[in-house]
């Protein structure tokens, strides 16, 4: 007979170490089955965590979690062929009170998974789940592993985009690609002084760079700083990918050759290469988050919010509530669905699911509507140019010529449509 | 106690498991992962920090064999380790697979220990689990750790023991628990020897033995929450004296990284291969590597500079040309009283291992700068012969005994013959060859003996305080380490064959022989040799080979690497090859030059599309002259190259091949033409 825990939790990354430390604190019996040589050593992320969902997890975090740097400026760039267009903003106050940090998978995660170790929770490394063990009513009950079997009341499938687990429990099917992007990532060594001086930071201070524009596919770039590395990255939708041929790394080549980008890496050498796979689907695209026995969170869940680049905080969230959900489970003494519903109600209570219930017309209103992602970055671009560009003309007429390239490229009724089509939908 | 629960279990058992359940030890080591050292390219240190622990690789080998002689005859498994708290996570992991019991030696004055104390430690471990447990049956080590590579703590903890010992067990072939005994096949250079032991018994294993076993979740989780038990010093009635530093006659006197080479002359031949072909050929028959088939053979090393191996200064440079004694170059004398310098002449039956005369020859050396002997030890029945040779690779002296009891290696009564002898002359220093049995060997003696051993080396010298230093490769060569052994005598160390160089042989040069004779019986002696299978050595001829032509993956698939082919063909030269391309099978096993491959050094090694990781240069790099074709003008073997050319190898050799066809120095062609 296989050993029994009050919960099984599949995966080490953020919402498994969040779920795990939730429910072993509340001195449920919790396991947590990670696949890698140790929590992180599978895991990729851009770089960036933030504070506030960290501290409901380790509220005290900060004393001991290796941050890279604490995130003071956030940045916006629309590229186009030589030029770019920025916005960005620096706050004294984010440095203050954190906000974000970046932060190495490999070590956070790690740390974070410390944490639950801490709380009493059991962590079993490079075990891979191949499936969930149902009861003869078809309840989950477990789930096996290379190495054998385990048994649970509830399992909290955490593991990833790829999640073995809900396609086992027959909870989704593949994704498909146009709601998957393909994300590649690479950090450079630079040393400290270097990036300091290069992004005007200094001591632990750090910036965010998110990238967009300049390209037919519908793709999204970022820079961060780490302590003495920079990561750069890029992810795009599979089905875009497909459709113009064109490889990750091509856009990644691409981006680092940009002359706005390139001598931000000037003399860094390579360090890692690495790339995954982000749930993009949004809100229209979640797959039932729970059943008989069993929790979906995180990447698994496709909880994910593609515009504001977070797939972390929504991960530690909806682990913790998942964890939450298995205590009242617990206390009741039932792990049917309809008890484990209310996991489902507390995302929906919390920002999670608002903020992708919200914008959840958007990513597929911006995949067909292509002036957003390459039309408008280069008109935006163009105008900016005649803006600052003196030639002996009065302004009026760069005023004009500007008026011109706008309409010549999109026309009055098309530039209103536009405005009012994205009004609608994120507002 | 427990004596009467394990006798009741067998009780009930039956009275020919009378001895069941098993008692049975395996000792393991936690070590960096070298897979993951890297050197800090700014300061060339090893890089220490954020290296992974793992338990040391053969020991997991050791483990499976413990753990199938629990499935198969029921056993306690016990794992015992011995350092700092982290350790523990190893005897977790031991636990995780199906250990019982795990027993960690972590004391601070157990720190610094080297393998005598090493041993001397474990030692007492095994005494207070045999105090606990009753008395152990079987005692498993892995062949060797790959950080400190002396492979001497399994036999010297047999010695303490009074175990025999098969070290380098390959497989356990029978075991027969009522007359208790089991045989097994051991590892040797030149082939296989089935053994016949008793248990009680000490077995280190190699990586052939088996495939260690995953742990079950359950097995994980038992892992998790089992209890792994510390001893102090004190809990294991240690002897201050005899542990850590204190305890250890060797110590490490200084570590150094070994410097970037320096560059060899490197060219760029992307924009015109012919004319690097052609550059390349003039080089090579410019200082003799190549030469027109059938002129007379002396070659002189390119660049002295590039050499820098300190060993470069022994005597000779050719195996060719017979040398006298006073050709030797002059040493500097080392003042004061010393004693003499002995080389074990390893053999089997008579035919002497090559490693012998190398050592032979460095000893020269040595005895030169102590100003006193150069003596062989000759162990055998019927080899007096082998006494007529040391006196002519050099010895003054040769300690001979001959006894039918000796007549094959066997690690009991040679260690005793040699520690006779020992005991009754002091040597200075004593030198065996760095080989299966000459370690073996060396473990064992230097535990009876109680003095410091020097395993590995590849380089010898005598600093001007007349301390013997010998300096071993760490971590697969990434870090050198300078080892002295200032408080006992003698000396022992063991060197690494084919890095020093065989001396000229004079023929019927005389020299004083010493007879002595030893009580030995064959029934007193535990170990039996069933059988031995010579096994034609894995690239026997490369190790002998003059010129090798050798290819990496950058050849691309094995259709192309028959351009290796044609071009050794054309030089008559060997073919070897990388770890790499033997994996994809484009080449068979016996053709590795590398770490786990062959140790060559010829006069010239031609090296086409191979990068030149660390594992294939320590394989290759004492080469004569190394000659590279890469395409990566960063490939780490343009490091240790003497000649090397930058670019498309395809277009290159094809070029070579014409030069060397045209200049009339095709060996290929004048074999042709002499048929």
């Amino acid at each position: 007979m296989p050993e029994k825990f009050d919960v099984v939790i599949v995966g080490a990354g953020p919402a498994g170490v969040s779920a795990a430390i939730t429910t072993s604190k509340a001195g449920l019996s919790t396991l947590v089955i990670e696949r890698g040589d140790f929590p992180g050593s599978k895991n990729m992320f851009g770089g960036i965590v933030f504070a506030k969902p960290t501290a409901q997890i380790v509220p005290d975090f900060w004393r001991t979690a290796p941050i890279e740097r604490r995130v003071i400026e956030y940045q916006y760039w629309l590229l186009s062929g030589e030029s770019h267009v920025s916005i960005s903003h620096r706050n004294q106050k984010f440095a203050k009170e954190l906000n974000s940090f970046t932060a190495l998978r490999a070590r956070f995660d790690r740390w974070f998974a410390q944490q639950a170790e801490a709380s009493g929770a059991t962590l079993i490394t490079k075990t891979t789940v191949t499936g969930v063990l149902k009861d003869s009513r078809g309840a989950v009950n477990g789930v096996t592993t290379d190495r054998g079997e385990v048994l649970a009341n509830v399992v909290i499938a955490c593991d990833g985009v790829n999640s073995l687990i809900a396609k086992g429990a027959g909870m989704h099917e593949e994704w498909k690609p146009q709601d998957i992007a393909l994300a590649v990532k690479e950090t450079y060594s630079l040393a400290k002084e270097k990036i300091d001086e290069r992004f005007n930071l200094r001591g632990d201070e750090g910036i965010a760079i998110m990238i967009y524009g300049g390209r037919e596919e519908e793709f999204a770039g970022f820079i961060y700083t780490n302590k003495d590395t920079i990561s750069l990255g890029i992810g795009a939708i599979m089905s875009d990918l497909a459709k113009y041929k064109t490889r990750p790394q091509d856009l990644l080549e691409w981006i680092k050759s940009h002359p706005s980008i390139k001598p931000l890496l000037e003399g860094s050498s390579l360090r890692e290469y690495s790339a995954h796979l982000i749930p993009e689907g949004g809100f229209n695209k979640i797959p039932p988050l729970y059943g008989d026995g069993i929790l979906v969170a995180g990447d698994a869940a496709m909880l994910v919010n593609a515009l504001n680049w977070e797939g972390t905080n929504f991960a530690m969230y909806s682990g913790k509530f998942a964890g939450q959900t298995a205590i009242e489970a617990k206390k009741n003494g039932r792990f049917d669905s309809s008890q484990l519903a209310l996991y489902k109600q507390y995302l929906e209570e919390s920002f999670v699911l608002k903020d992708l219930k919200k914008f959840k017309d958007v990513p597929h209103y911006i995949s067909t509507h292509r002036q957003y992602l390459t039309l408008y970055p280069e008109i935006i671009n163009t105008i900016m140019y005649k803006f600052f560009e003196v030639d002996g003309r009065p302004k009026e007429d760069h005023i004009r010529d500007m008026k011109k390239e706008i309409y010549n490229r999109r026309g009055r009724i098309g530039l209103l449509l536009d405005a009012y089509g994205l009004y609608r939908r994120a507002t | 106690m427990t004596h009467s629960r394990r006798e009741t279990v067998a009780l009930k058992r039956g009275s020919v498991l009378s001895k069941l359940p098993l008692n049975i030890v395996v000792c393991i080591k936690q070590v960096p992962d070298t897979n993951d050292m890297r050197i800090d390219p700014k300061t060339n240190n090893l890089i220490r920090e954020g290296v992974p622990s793992v338990v040391n690789p053969t020991d997991l080998n050791a483990l499976e064999e413990a753990l199938r002689f629990k499935d198969r005859y029921g056993a306690k498994v016990s794992v015992l380790s011995m350092g700092p708290p982290q350790a523990e996570q190893s005897l977790r992991e031991a636990i995780a697979m199906g250990a019982d019991a795990a027993y960690l030696l972590t004391d601070r004055p157990f720190g610094g220990a080297d393998t005598l104390a090493t041993t001397y430690a474990l030692w007492r471990g095994m005494l207070k689990l045999q105090e606990q447990d009753g008395p152990v049956d079987l005692v498993f080590f892995g062949k060797v750790a790959i950080d400190g590579e002396t492979g001497q703590v399994g036999p010297g903890l047999a010695a303490r023991l009074h175990f025999p010992v098969i070290t380098y067990c390959s497989s356990i072939l029978h075991v027969d628990l009522d007359k208790r005994y089991l045989e097994a096949e051991r590892r040797v250079d030149d082939g296989i020897e089935t053994v016949r032991v008793p248990i009680p018994c000490a077995i280190t294993v190699t990586e052939e033995a088996n495939e260690p076993r995953q742990p079950t979740l359950e097995g994980l989780l038992r892992a998790k929450r089992a209890k792994i038990v510390y001893w102090n010093k004190d809990a294991v009635q240690a002897d201050p004296k005899q542990i850590g530093l204190i305890g250890s006659p060797t110590y490490v006197k200084k570590v150094t990284t070994p410097p970037p080479k320096k560059r060899g002359e490197i060219i760029d031949g992307r924009e015109n291969p012919k004319e690097a072909a052609k550059w390349l050929i003039d080089k090579l028959v410019q200082i003799g590597a190549i030469k027109r088939y059938g002129a007379i053979e002396s070659a002189n090393p390119p660049g002295a500079e590039l050499v820098s191996n300190p060993t470069s200064t022994s005597p000779s440079s050719s195996t060719g040309t017979p040398q006298a004694d006073q050709n030797v170059a002059p040493q500097r004398k080392i003042p004061g009283e010393h004693g003499d310098v002995w080389v074990y002449v390893e053999h089997r039956r008579g035919v002497p291992a090559r490693v012998s005369w190398e050592l032979l020859g460095e000893g020269k050396r040595l005895a030169q700068m102590y100003g006193t002997k150069l003596c062989a030890v000759v162990l055998g029945d019927g080899v007096e012969q082998l006494a007529y040779e040391s006196f002519a690779y050099g010895a003054d002296t040769v300690y001979l005994i001959e006894h039918p009891v000796l007549r094959d290696y066997r690690n009991e009564p040679y260690s005793k013959a040699f520690a006779y002898l020992s005991n009754k002359y002091r040597p200075e220093v004593i030198l065996m060859g760095g080989t299966y049995n000459g370690r073996d060997l060396a473990g064992v003696l230097a535990t009876l003996i109680s003095t410091g051993l020097i395993a590995d080396c590849t380089s010898l010298d005598i600093d001007e305080k007349g301390g013997f230093n010998g300096t071993r490769p760490d971590f697969g060569g990434k870090e050198m380490s300078t080892i002295v052994c200032p408080r006992t005598k003698p000396t022992m160390a063991s060197v690494r064959p084919r890095v020093m160089k065989v001396p000229p042989r004079i023929e019927g040069r005389k020299g004083n022989l010493v007879r002595e004779t030893i009580d030995l019986d064959e029934n007193e002696v535990k170990e039996k040799i069933l059988a031995f299978t010579p096994v034609e050595k894995a690239g026997a001829r490369l190790e002998n080979a003059d010129i090798i032509v050798a290819g990496g993956r950058g050849l691309g698939n094995a259709k192309n690497f028959s351009l290796v082919e044609q071009l050794a063909e054309e030089l008559g030269a060997q073919v070897a090859a990388t770890r790499a391309v033997v994996y994809l099978g484009w080449v068979s096993k016996d053709h590795q030059v590398g770490q786990t491959g062959v140790t060559v050094r010829p006069r010239l090694y031609i090296a086409l599309g191979i990068s030149g990781a660390v594992q294939h240069l320590v394989g290759m790099e004492n080469s004569d002259t190394i000659v590279a074709i890469n395409k990566d003008p960063e490939a780490p073997i343009f490091g240790v190259t003497h000649f090397g050319i930058v670019g498309d190898l395809f277009k290159i050799v094809p070029a070579m091949i014409d030069e060397i066809r045209t200049r009339g120095l095709s060996r290929k062609a004048a074999v042709a033409l002499a048929k």
